[in-house]
């Protein structure tokens, strides 16, 4: 369910600033955040982003397959590169920044196929920062507060 | 994570990079995908459905604002001309009375008239060469206001009766008293040197004496009133209310102007 409803709220925020802004990538977001945190859940997430990513391709891009892979591709990184740390090791800066890095990819993608170009790529590469970084902040604070309730 | 988990994940994940290339491969023929594209463009306009009414509604009010400011501009820039076009008939408007005023024969139009001498002098448009002499009696509504003090070529000063350097020969045409009339500088007319005891009421009608051949008799200068003080000796100073409207004046006829042919013209008091 959880998968529809980010979904959603991507795809809503797509309309209001449709020809405007670059809506955050709230769907990936959470499917990397879930696939972190679960590591039994992989291959579901993984089917959730694939399919996600189709249906969002059909409905914006017109271009099926394009972010079907870059979720799918995305998603098996940052698991190997989190679940091939010690456990001592997953601290909630290296989950950030693997979250973080998981944007890289998708952001490039969608910096070029909403024709920015030039100088126009950093402009919109700020920009998208601008409201990324928070996102990724706030996930890891989530993370960190859940990995401490967790502890004790 | 087990090693079972693992493996099967990278052949499920590998499965799905395989599907979406051949997707993409495939993805260049819009005719294999345009169904789909339409069906969850169809599928999803429901749900979409308050996202796109919130964008309306969003454009709307930014719609309505933009409106509003244009709206304002235009009225800032019609309040504008409106001001222009008001003062614009003002000057139309002053120009015809001065033409107006200017079509009398023996009526001079005020043109100055200072602040710090309110009621003491004014400048007239009519001079010596208009035939105006020093001393003439002017009169306004058939009432005294002043006699000229200066006269140039085309201009003229007129001490007012309300000045307190200007003093007039008067007589009470009830009771034939003699006073002069003189004022204070402020506004107001007194009748001065009347002796005590002389039985004087309201509403007298005060006029020129024949003191001095320069002011002829009985032009009127205005009443008395109810209001009288003591001043040195056995007088009485009364106050006169002037039949002129001091305090608004525009044009002035000048009394025994010379006319055009040389003879003067004295306009009956």
């Amino acid at each position: 369910m959880i998968y529809v409803i980010s979904w959603y709220i991507q795809d809503f925020l797509w309309v209001l600033g449709t020809g405007k802004v670059l809506v955050p990538e709230i769907f990936l977001l959470i499917l990397v955040f879930l696939s972190l945190r679960g590591p039994s859940r992989g291959v579901e997430i993984l089917w959730a982003g694939f399919l996600g990513g189709i249906l969002w391709d059909l409905r914006w891009i017109g271009f099926p397959g394009l972010s079907s892979l870059f979720y799918v591709v995305t998603l098996l990184m940052s698991r190997w590169a989190w679940f091939s740390l010690p456990v001592s090791g997953r601290t909630v800066p290296v989950f950030g920044a693997i979250l973080w890095a998981a944007f890289f990819p998708v952001s490039v993608v969608r910096i070029f196929m909403g024709g920015a170009r030039g100088l126009g790529i950093f402009t919109t590469y700020f920009l998208q920062q601008s409201y990324l970084l928070p996102l990724v902040l706030f996930a890891s604070l989530i993370y960190g507060w859940r990995l401490k309730n967790s502890d004790a | 994570m087990t090693e079972k988990h693992l493996g099967k994940e990278w052949i499920h994940g590998l499965l799905m990079i395989i599907a979406s290339l051949l997707l993409l491969a495939a993805a260049p023929r819009k005719d294999v995908f345009k169904g789909a594209v339409d069906f969850v463009g169809e599928i999803l306009r429901y749900p979409e459905y308050p996202a796109v009414a919130l964008e309306r509604s969003a454009k709307r009010v930014s719609f309505w604002f933009a409106d509003k400011s244009v709206l304002q501009e235009r009225l800032g820039i019609l309040e504008e001309e409106n001001t222009r076009l008001r003062l614009a008939w003002s000057v139309g408007s002053a120009g015809s009375l001065k033409q107006e005023l200017d079509r009398f024969y023996g009526y001079a139009r005020v043109t100055l008239r200072e602040p710090m001498s309110w009621w003491s002098e004014v400048r007239i448009n009519k001079g010596t060469s208009d035939g105006v002499f020093f001393g003439a009696p002017v009169l306004h509504n058939g009432h005294l206001v002043g006699r000229v003090s200066s006269s140039e070529g085309s201009f003229s000063w007129v001490e007012l009766i309300t000045s307190s350097s200007l003093m007039i020969p008067v007589v009470i045409e009830e009771t034939r008293d003699l006073g002069v009339v003189a004022g204070d500088g402020e506004g107001g007319l007194w009748l001065l040197y009347v002796p005590e005891g002389r039985v004087l009421s309201e509403g007298m009608t005060v006029s020129t004496a024949m003191v001095s051949e320069a002011l002829p008799p009985g032009i009127p200068v205005g009443r008395l009133s109810s209001e009288s003080r003591k001043t040195g000796g056995a007088y009485l100073a009364w106050r006169v209310v002037p039949g002129a409207n001091i305090t608004q004046l525009y044009a002035l006829e000048i009394f025994g102007q010379m006319t055009p042919n040389g003879g003067r013209e004295g306009p009956s008091p």
